[in-house]
């Protein structure tokens, strides 16, 4: 027994160091494919609505919004996203994080009322987050609500040492990441596939280990805490996630018990709020690996995204009821046509999104969109460089592939006096002498 | 809070309390029983009110149902056997309570004191039914196949006396309220019996056997 749960705890923290790994191969993949790749990059996602999208279809590809998450933060950290980029992504990882429950819902298709309550508890969360975004995604484009609070909570957490943290633990990373990148040749590529496989399987293999060495406990948890008050649903929800690493396992988990009737829409809401703030956790621990001020920015702007949306919807009785009424109403309507069910999961999570980015020019090449509108103040960045190339010797800004350029709303926060990562900023590269 | 996190716990403690909960199910009924046998049999007035007593069997019924889906949901594979034995035992540990409270509803039927042979072997049939509590209890807590069978041979047997009873009852001169209650009674013990050999078998049974030779209960 003890051997085995010592072999347990060596295989998470094997696992936890893969994911870490993932991350900064990534990073390194960005710095070897030059400066020219994440302008390119960042110009692609400077159209927030393209970056909602594409967090909506990639989260629903891989069904995990800690991958997308942790995907984006290291991108960010590596220079090839904007903190205005990456924070669409974000919101659209959490839409696209509901599809598993969504899917798993499906599950009780053949029982009509079991299928209607389940459908209902699933569709709870997208019509939650969906109206999460409706509401902050205007504001972020026009006051950079979660931009400016994210910045802030950054300066106070890298004011108390906590961007330092994670330290030692890139000293153990660093050089792994460097040797496997050598190993593949130095390949930008082959580097970033190494990375991104790496980061994927590792946080699956790490929710499936974690799942099952806390799964007894989240049961007791979610027993103990599920029917006392909202409050303590909120938490369990956060908790569960927190343990789990993963807000699909934890909604996913409450379907059948909606669907059995055992749980109410009313109690599963708050529980479905805490998924999503304990879902913040593992960008969080991604971003702070990084060392990043920028991708520590984003993966706060992914907590406040979500503190935000439970803090306006949830309190107010008209706010709450419009989630909990589209839930009900759709899965009176699946329950009646199933195929309308089906067409649902396939439209908003898949179809949609795609069509949406075909239509915006977002699988265009930058270069194929609309031209930009020039940029508002080119200043030099420390973007990423050329393996070997001295960063010093080289001019780090090109105005035609600004950022911020194409985007509405997609610049600098007014009067943050050059705080914000836009291109008038450092990208917060990884350390130069690193490729 | 956190201590037990990588203990790697034999047992889901949801699936643990729905076993306290069936434990406690049968330890209330055994009372209830007793409570409804000793106004039925002694003649005393009832000392409680069983269906405020049976109020926490119902209770415990559905936290036990909720308490198997709330595990099946986050551990599908683990204990998924015992988790369906449960939900079959719950519903035969609920019954019991029923049954119990059904013999002190037969009370206020006899017009008369209950007295005689009939009585007694009502009573000797009580006296062989009660201790089958305690080890079936203690069958499916210890998973004790050989506890298990013993009650289910002991329930067989009473069924067999109980079902005599009755024809020697309806055989009787016995004035119809009497024998009404005296029948119902039997009755009434006999499908307890079946209920505790139904849990018991769950144990000494495999899955797809489990209550099977008594279709009765």
């Amino acid at each position: 027994m003890i051997r085995r749960r010592v072999g347990r705890v060596l295989l998470l923290l094997l696992l936890l160091f893969a994911f870490f790994l993932g991350l900064d191969m990534m990073g390194l993949a960005f710095k070897l494919f030059g400066k020219g790749f994440a302008e390119g990059m960042i110009a692609r996602t400077a159209n927030p609505f393209v970056g909602l999208l594409v967090g909506i279809l990639a989260t629903s590809l891989v069904q995990s919004s800690s991958t997308t998450t942790s995907m984006t933060v290291a991108l960010v950290a590596a220079g090839g996203l904007t903190i205005d980029g990456a924070i669409p992504i974000i919101m659209g990882a959490n839409i696209g994080t509901s599809v598993t429950n969504t899917l798993v819902s499906l599950g009780h298709l053949t029982r009509r009322e079991e299928f209607k309550r389940a459908f209902a508890g699933a569709t709870l969360h997208d019509f939650f987050n969906l109206m999460t975004v409706a509401i902050l995604l205007p504001l972020e484009l026009t006051v950079h609500v979660l931009h400016r609070s994210a910045q802030a909570l950054e300066k106070v957490l890298e004011g108390s040492g906590g961007i330092e943290l994670f330290d030692p633990l890139k000293a153990v990373v660093r050089p792994a990441a460097k040797w496997l990148s050598g190993q593949l040749g130095s390949s930008g590529a082959l580097t970033l596939i190494a990375g991104l496989l790496l980061l994927f399987f590792a946080l699956k293999l790490l929710v499936d280990l974690l799942k099952e060495l806390v799964s007894s406990r989240a049961e007791q948890i979610l027993d103990r805490t599920l029917f006392r008050s909202s409050l303590a649903a909120i938490g369990a929800g956060t908790l569960i996630t927190v343990m789990v690493q993963s807000s699909s396992i934890t909604t996913s988990v409450m379907v059948p018990l909606v669907g059995a009737g055992v749980v109410t829409l009313e109690q599963l809401f708050p529980f479905t709020i805490g998924a999503n703030l304990g879902t913040t956790v593992t960008a969080l621990l991604a971003a702070l690996a990084t060392g990043s001020p920028a991708a520590v920015s984003v993966a706060l702007s992914h907590l406040l995204f979500n503190t935000m949306g439970a803090v306006i919807i949830y309190p107010l009785p008209v706010l709450r009821r419009v989630p909990l009424a589209l839930a009900r109403g759709l899965g009176s309507i699946g329950s009646r046509n199933r195929v309308a069910a089906l067409a649902y999961v396939a439209t908003v999570f898949f179809g949609l999104p795609i069509l949406l980015l075909v239509l915006s020019g977002g699988f265009n090449a930058p270069a194929d969109r609309p031209a930009a509108a020039p940029p508002p103040a080119p200043e030099p960045i420390e973007g990423p460089v050329e393996p070997g190339a001295d960063p010093a010797a080289e001019p780090q800004s090109d105005p035609a592939v600004d950022p911020g350029a194409g985007a509405e709303g997609a610049g600098p926060p007014p009067g943050s006096g050059g705080e914000a990562q836009t291109p008038s900023q450092p990208l917060s590269p990884v350390e130069v002498d690193d490729v | 809070m956190f201590k037990g996190f990588f203990s790697g716990a034999p047992r889901s403690p949801l699936i643990e309390a729905a076993f306290d909960d069936i434990s406690e199910m049968l330890r209330v009924s055994g009372r209830m029983l007793d409570l409804a046998l000793e106004s039925l049999l002694d003649n005393q007035p009832l000392q409680a009110d069983l269906d405020e007593l049976d109020d926490p069997v119902d209770e415990a019924e559905r936290m036990v149902r909720r308490s198997v889906l709330e595990h099946l949901s986050f551990n599908p594979k683990q204990e998924l056997v015992a988790s369906l034995v449960l939900v079959s035992m719950v519903q035969d540990a609920e019954r019991i309570g029923d049954f119990a409270r059904g013999i002190g509803e037969l009370v206020p039927l006899a017009k008369s004191e209950r007295q005689g042979p009939f009585a007694d072997r009502l009573r000797t049939a009580a006296a062989e039914l009660r201790p089958l509590f305690e080890i079936t209890e203690h069958a499916f807590r210890d998973d004790d196949e050989k506890e298990a069978r013993r009650v289910m041979g002991r329930s067989s047997a009473l069924k067999e006396e109980l079902q005599q009873f009755t024809a020697d009852v309806a055989d009787s001169d016995l004035s119809a309220d009497m024998a009404v209650v005296y029948a119902n009674a039997a009755r009434i013990l006999r499908r307890i019996g079946s209920h505790l050999s139904n849990i018991a078998s769950s144990v000494a049974q495999p899955y797809d056997r489990i209550r099977h030779g008594d279709e009765e209960a």
